[in-house]
């Protein structure tokens, strides 16, 4: 119909909008209806590939309020990337609808991650007399599962493992009801017509109850290990304040030392434990439900238990229906733990979980909603008032962020701590943290993640970019597939990395503290100084090189690592490792003075287990990174002193000699100074050197920006030592929020050398 | 005879051949060999024949359980034994350098005489040069053998309930040319498993038909010849770390020394893949062999829905990927 001719509608006006971003599944069209509805707009709205696009019509006023309003304000899941406006002629439309969507495969692709249970399906599950009481599967547009179910694109049902199910009439009805918060919810379901919980010893037999969450919370009060199918994957769970219980799960799990996340039950609960300041509150709260990293309230015993030592506990809040159920009983916090064994991934298919967790868990409580690709909990901290991501997975990922490159590019990342990201069209795509690729299971997860994204996103990467290190699993990975190769020095990626997070373009100074890479002359690096771009650095100092014995025991064996150290000074190791035996000291000492089985090594993350040996916190670890962990756990912040240091010269290169650092060091465990002063002063002493090394730095090379990169910087106190020395300097600093600072930041700088190279021609 | 190895030792007169009758004939003594002129002639055998060759570098020449030329008949009669074939004869060169010691030649000869009759191979022709002092380290040797393949066994492609054997303790040779060649003072009695393991053959003839793939591990250890078996049947490996049998004192210098035993170099182990029904019985023969004692059954193949890698069950639970050698841990190992 046109009304062309209708004086009145002279000054209407007529607009195609195009909206790209995280606008799908997450109640976008219906509250676009709503809005339009309101504001007296007239056209349809529609997805398109995996954006939203509209055709609005309206007083000109009108439609720049409208817009204004749908752009400020859009629903809580959204994120809006960019806005197209297209001007068009005026039809004179009647009414406003929601047309059926349509595919473009071309446009940008916004993958949603798993989202907490929202309020007000709360509200229902928790309500006695709604037919969703006690539903654990209970979600709307504003909640639920999203990436870890979905096999492919567009968001639809029967793309997502919920296809199994059929929806009843009544939830049929929710779907199809625009004004419905369920509407168009794909995972929509009841009691009736959804998935079902069971509840399985630990050799796979049902156990025949009615109310099985209630049983369920019998098993764990009574000290039960109980292996729960969350989101993502398998959960191992018992009661956090029953200590044999705990004793056991560490036994079974073979895992002896390493901290487990607590879930409690509600934020007053978390408060009752922690020191939680508002942006932590804020983060617990969020609908992303991470673990967050908070200080623990001295002295609470069930604390103590998780992790005597440790100043710092991972805690989170129930996120889905089951969880919430989970504590209608008396416990208030449980310890959930990533279903698995040992270094292993975390299980998420029903067979296998039982066949390898059998051993760990004495039940399981699972349910029959498939989880396409496993996703573990994510892991923050707050540093300096800021988010910072540890581990980036459930509710984080995919994450989409912009890169300056239009080739289809797959970065594999590193080895331990693995992500891979994907580019197109000027968008990067970060995947789920994945683990240890020396793990079988993790590298099977690590190839299927792959292949589910590069599908999810219709790729077929033409460059491939892997770590400098060829003998990485994930380098190895590289050489199967098909495409240009690149290859990007470790530590390089690591630098670029934060670039990219800070979309930084122009020269830096790299500053990139970590455990192990390969560098370009085939020694270990871990303590550098670069200046460079995203596309080529060059290395302008380092930690000076140790020759370390015992190859990757070394790394397992602090004390390893301090004999060497200690080796080359002149000082006698016996005379401060007294708790290791000396026929070991002798063969480590034997086989360094015939440089058997030895690397040299620039590491700063090695030097911090040497030091955490000479204090004898630790001389074996267990869990990646403990020494240095432990190291700073004790250190007494009040301290100021630091030790002398020198910086050399050699080959243009200025190096921070170690020596006098661990004088210092090896005199006061002489003097019986307290460890916690010693790890302080250490630690000063690091954080002192570095400033120097970058004042040089910024001299001579006339460059003025400083990026803080590499796993030694999960260290909170180093971290904020170097910030503050870099604030008072008015140096131009960014150090990791959003990317992990550790190994799985490692794929996005990759993807950002590679883009930059291929930028240049 | 002088104590010392010159240069006229090999200039292929009279020195040399005072060099050859005193030491190598003397200690390879047989028919074949002392008639022989350039070349060896004798007899063809029926059936397919296995034809192989290989040189020994290693460094120390001697060490405990062996030397370089207990090493260069061993490694040459398995290398015939893995293809099945019962070894008959060895040809053997040395390189030399001016000022070897004479008495150390002798030695290795008579080791070397040794072994060749407790396995009833011979050694029937030869070569020696002599080169200036520092051209090479010592003493290098070349063997190369010929053995009869024994027509009952052939390689058979692997099916998912094979299982993996190993015929005795991993890493020995590797660890003690380390502890040797750094010398390393570590306390019992490690010894190299250099020995020759045709005596296994013999043994397993009448299980000839289930036997699928027989391999020594030498260079890269167990953990390399796993991955050689990957490549060539395409079938994931799974093996089972308590399962390994590994001595002690080996276990514990590899723990000090921060190496990894399935990556050392064997030289008197073979892995024998077979078949499920068979493998108790055959595990069983192979024990009564001398030196086997410690045979054990390591593990089997991956079902063929998982990708094809070599992984290990570790004692802490887990399954590590365990890939081929990167780089040599170790070189001149053999
Ligand atoms: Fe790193
Ligand atoms: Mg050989
Ligand atoms: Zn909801
Ligand atoms: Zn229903």
């Amino acid at each position: 119909m046109n009304h062309k001719n209708n004086f009145s509608e002279i000054s209407k006006r007529r607009y195609i909008v195009k909206i790209s971003g995280m606008v799908q599944g997450v109640g976008y069209r219906p509250y676009i209806y709503n809005q339009a509805k309101l504001s007296n707009i007239k056209g349809w709205v529609s997805n398109h590939g995996s954006s939203v696009v509209l055709d609005i019509e309206g007083e000109r006023k009108t439609i720049k309020g409208f817009l204004i309003k749908i752009i400020k304000t859009p629903p809580d899941l959204s994120t809006i990337e960019k806005i197209r406006l297209l001007s068009k002629e005026y039809k004179g439309y009647l009414d406003f609808q929601i047309k059926s969507s349509s595919s473009d495969a071309k446009g940008l692709k916004f993958i949603g991650g798993d989202v907490a249970t929202c309020p007000q399906c709360l509200e229902e599950v928790l309500n006695i007399h709604d037919t969703r009481y006690h539903y654990p599967f209970t979600t709307c547009t504003a909640c639920g599962p999203r990436y870890s179910i979905l096999r492919k694109l567009p968001y639809d049902r029967n793309n997502t493992t919920m296809d199994d199910f059929q929806m009843c009439p009544s939830c049929e009805r929710e779907y199809n009801d625009s004004t419905n918060r369920r509407f168009h919810t794909q995972p929509n379901s009841c009691p009736n017509c959804g998935p079902s919980l069971s509840l399985l010893t630990n050799v796979g037999k049902k156990v025949a109850f009615i109310n099985l969450i209630q049983k369920t919370i019998d098993l764990l009060q009574r000290g039960k290990i109980v292996a729960i199918k969350g989101l993502g994957g398998y959960h191992l769970a018992c009661d956090a304040e029953n200590q044999e219980a705990i004793k056991a799960l560490r036994k079974r799990k073979n895992r002896p030392h390493k901290p487990f996340a607590l879930m409690v039950k509600d934020i007053e609960a978390a408060k009752e434990l922690c020191v939680i300041n508002e942006i932590e509150e804020k983060i617990l709260l969020s609908n992303k439900r991470p673990i967050v990293l908070l200080e623990k309230k001295a002295p609470k015993e069930l604390l103590d238990v998780i992790d005597p030592n440790m100043k710092k506990v991972g805690v989170m809040l129930p996120y889905t229906p089951l969880h919430y159920l989970l504590f209608q009983g008396t416990i208030t916090a449980l310890v959930m733990t990533s279903g698995n064994a040992s270094s292993a991934p975390i299980q998420y298919e029903n067979h296998e979980a039982i066949e390898k967790l059998g051993r760990i868990a004495d039940y399981f409580l699972i349910h029959n909603r498939d989880i396409h690709i496993p996703v573990e909990d994510s892991v923050v901290k707050v540093v300096n008032d800021k988010e910072v991501l540890v581990r980036r997975a459930r509710g984080y990922t995919p994450f989409t962020f912009p890169i300056n490159t239009s080739e289809e590019v797959l970065a594999l990342g590193a080895e331990e701590k693995s992500t891979f990201c994907a580019a197109e069209n000027q968008y990067g795509y970060m995947s789920q943290y994945l683990g240890d690729l020396k793990d079988f299971d993790t590298h099977r997860i690590y190839e299927k993640a792959i292949e589910n994204l590069i599908n999810l996103l219709g790729l077929k990467p033409k460059i491939i970019v892997h770590d400098y290190n060829g003998s990485y699993l994930s380098s190895q990975y590289a050489e199967t597939m098909t495409g240009k190769k690149i290859a990007v020095q470790h530590h390089h990626a690591h630098m670029v990395s934060c670039m990219v997070e800070h979309k930084l373009f122009s020269p830096v100074i790299g500053v990139v503290f970590d455990g192990t890479g390969l560098g370009t002359d085939g020694k270990i690096w871990g303590g550098e100084f670069f200046v460079g771009t995203r596309e080529r650095f060059s290395r302008v100092g380092h930690l000076k090189y140790a020759t370390i014995q015992g190859g990757n025991q070394a790394i397992k064996e602090p004390w390893r690592i301090a004999t060497s150290y200690i080796h080359a000074m002149d000082y006698h190791e016996k005379k401060v490792l007294k708790v290791i035996d000396e026929k070991s000291i002798n063969a480590v000492t034997q086989a360094l003075d015939q440089n058997f089985n030895c690397f040299e090594s620039s590491s700063v993350g090695r030097l911090f287990d040497c030091v955490a040996s000479l204090l004898n916190l630790r001389q074996k670890i267990t869990y990646d990174a403990q020494a240095a962990i432990e190291l700073e756990n004790i250190l007494d912040p009040s301290v100021k002193e630091y030790y002398g240091y020198d910086i050399g010269e050699e080959n243009g290169l200025y190096q921070i000699d170690y020596k006098s650092i661990l004088m210092g060091v090896l005199k006061d465990i002489e003097k019986q100074v307290p460890p916690s002063l010693i790890s302080a002063r250490f630690h000063n002493t690091i954080g002192k050197v570095t400033l120097e090394m970058i004042s040089r730095i910024k001299e001579r090379y006339r460059v003025n920006r400083v990026v803080l990169s590499g796993g030694v910087f999960e260290n909170t106190y180093l971290l904020s030592y170097i910030v503050k020395g870099l604030k008072k300097r008015n140096c131009d600093f960014y150090y990791h929020q959003q990317i992990p600072t550790n190994d799985s930041g490692i794929s996005v700088g990759q993807l950002g050398v590679a883009a930059a190279i291929e930028g240049k021609g | 005879m002088k104590d010392k190895v010159t240069l006229r030792h090999g200039d292929g007169g009279k020195h040399t051949s005072i060099l050859i009758r005193d030491i190598f004939h003397k200690h390879f003594h047989n028919e074949l060999l002392v008639n022989s002129l350039d070349a060896a002639v004798f007899d063809g055998h029926h059936g397919r024949l296995a034809f192989t060759t290989d040189s020994f570098v290693v460094k120390p020449l001697v060490f405990p359980g062996g030397d370089i030329g207990k090493l260069a008949v061993c490694g040459t009669i398995n290398d015939l034994v893995t293809a099945g074939a019962r070894p008959l004869y060895l040809s053997c060169g040395f390189i030399m350098e001016e000022g070897f010691d004479m008495k150390l030649l002798e030695k290795i000869a008579v080791s070397m005489g040794e072994t060749c009759r407790k396995t009833g191979v011979k050694i029937i022709t030869g070569d020696t040069k002599v080169v200036e002092k520092g051209s090479v380290d010592g003493i290098f040797i070349n063997t190369s053998g010929i053995g009869v393949v024994q027509t009952a066994y052939q390689p058979k492609s692997i099916e998912e309930g094979d299982q993996i054997m190993i015929t005795g303790g991993i890493a020995q040779h590797g660890t003690t040319i380390a502890v040797k060649r750094y010398e390393i003072k570590v306390e019992g009695n490690m010894k190299s498993d250099c020995m020759p393991l045709n005596h296994i053959l013999e043994r397993l003839q009448p299980y000839m038909g289930s036997i699928k793939l027989m391999k020594d591990p030498t260079r890269g250890g167990l953990a390399t010849a796993l991955n050689e078996i990957l490549e060539v049947s395409g079938k994931g490996v799974l093996l089972l770390e308590e399962a390994i049998p590994i001595v002690g004192e080996v276990k514990s210098i590899n723990q000090m020394l921060g190496l990894d035993p399935l990556y050392h170099a064997c030289e008197g182990r073979m892995i024998i893949v077979v078949d499920k029904q068979k493998s108790g019985e055959v595990l069983e023969e192979v024990r009564r062999c001398e030196g086997c004692e410690d045979a054990a059954i390591i593990g089997g193949f991956l079902p063929t829905n998982l990708p094809p890698k070599v992984v290990m069950d570790t004692v802490i639970g887990g399954r590590r990927i365990v890939g081929p050698l990167e780089g040599d841990m170790l070189p001149r190992i053999c």
